[in-house]
């Protein structure tokens, strides 16, 4: 019966946060991979053009903690 | 594929194994405060595996006790009964549902998920003064219908994967169009059945879809932290995707920017060492 695979694999390169290592790069390079991280996860609102005010606010926290 | 009735559910549900009895006592306490240490570890008594899940969450850095809890009595003395009957039901709630028998599903991503929810929940609901102990079980099982679809309702919600994987749309969207129901219908369904107070199943039945009030609930509270778990990736799913957020219920929070800093920062530090002691 089981025969889907969990829809489930991590992503590569896993997610910023959430204690989940960033392999080393420049600054930008991190800035660029939390924004792609928190599109992807936003996606849902941004296709339908609805507000979420957690987008900015998480953005604004993980962006707080790149160093 | 034909939906499912609620009878069909219902009479599933009721055939489900009823939680242990000390952990159905401690639903149905919860909010009281009439049980006491000794009562409580002689019920937990007759369960060695609880028993020992509860000791290793209560010994996490999460709690912060300085030193190791050995007893049941012990853990009441140092935590509280409050925190105490928290741990015992999280502890009893995760193994409800046997990893091999809901393989649709990313057993442990699902559990991370719904650890960060009550991590969340509970930091909210301290933040706005209410009960932090039944929102943590709140965010626990918030999302437990969906356990229960890929347990017993496997080839429909096979299909439902497969449309959500193909649409890529929320759960509940997915399950709805393959099942004519989703995993909030189901999820209440469960909490009846497990003897959760009224106001906790409505916490479970909306928490997609909540009804806002000037005052902030417990039903608000999970819808929120629902969000906020997504938000923050906790699940470390590849597909995790945020649901909309209810604007009216975001509002009557009235959350400052430092407070949700804080409560993310706050679920976050506490997410790896709850999730060891649950998911082991």
């Amino acid at each position: 019966m089981n025969t889907l695979p969990p829809t489930d694999a991590p992503l590569a390169p896993p997610p910023s946060g959430s204690g989940h290592a960033v392999p080393p790069q420049d600054g930008l390079g991190h800035r660029d991979q939390v924004q792609q991280r928190i599109t992807h996860l936003f996606r849902y609102s941004l296709r339908g053009g609805h507000i979420n005010p957690l987008m900015h606010l998480v953005t604004e926290y993980r962006m707080g903690q790149l160093p | 594929m034909s939906p499912i009735s609620k009878g069909i559910l219902v009479s599933t549900v009721r055939e489900l194994p009823a939680l242990p009895a000390v952990v159905m006592e401690l639903i149905e306490s919860l909010g009281r405060d009439d049980l006491s240490a000794d009562q409580l570890a002689g019920k937990l008594s007759r369960d060695q595996a609880l028993t020992a899940k509860t000791l290793r969450l209560a010994n996490s850095s999460f709690y912060g006790v300085p030193r190791k809890v050995s007893s049941i009595s012990e853990a009441v003395t140092i935590l509280g009964m409050r925190t105490v009957r928290t741990v015992v039901t999280a502890a009893a709630l995760t193994g409800s549902f046997k990893r091999q028998d809901a393989a649709l599903l990313d057993f442990d991503a699902f559990w991370r998920h719904s650890i960060g929810t009550a991590l969340c929940a509970k930091a909210l609901a301290e933040t706005m003064d209410l009960d932090g102990e039944s929102a943590f079980t709140l965010g626990l099982i918030h999302d437990i219908g969906r356990l229960v679809l890929a347990t017993f309702f496997r080839e429909p919600y096979q299909q439902a994967l497969i449309y959500q994987r193909e649409h890529d749309c929320l759960p509940h969207e997915a399950e709805q169009a393959v099942m004519g129901m989703d995993h909030t219908t189901v999820g209440e369904c469960i909490t009846e059945h497990w003897l959760f107070s009224p106001t906790m199943v409505e916490a479970v039945a909306t928490h997609h879809s909540p009804r806002p009030c000037a005052d902030p609930s417990l039903a608000d509270i999970v819808h929120v932290a629902d969000n906020i778990a997504h938000a923050l990736g906790l699940s470390q799913l590849s597909d995790e995707m945020v649901p909309p957020l209810n604007l009216q219920t975001w509002s009557a929070m009235k959350l400052t920017t430092d407070q949700s800093g804080q409560i993310f920062r706050q679920a976050e530090a506490q997410f790896d060492s709850v999730c060891q002691a649950l998911l082991m």
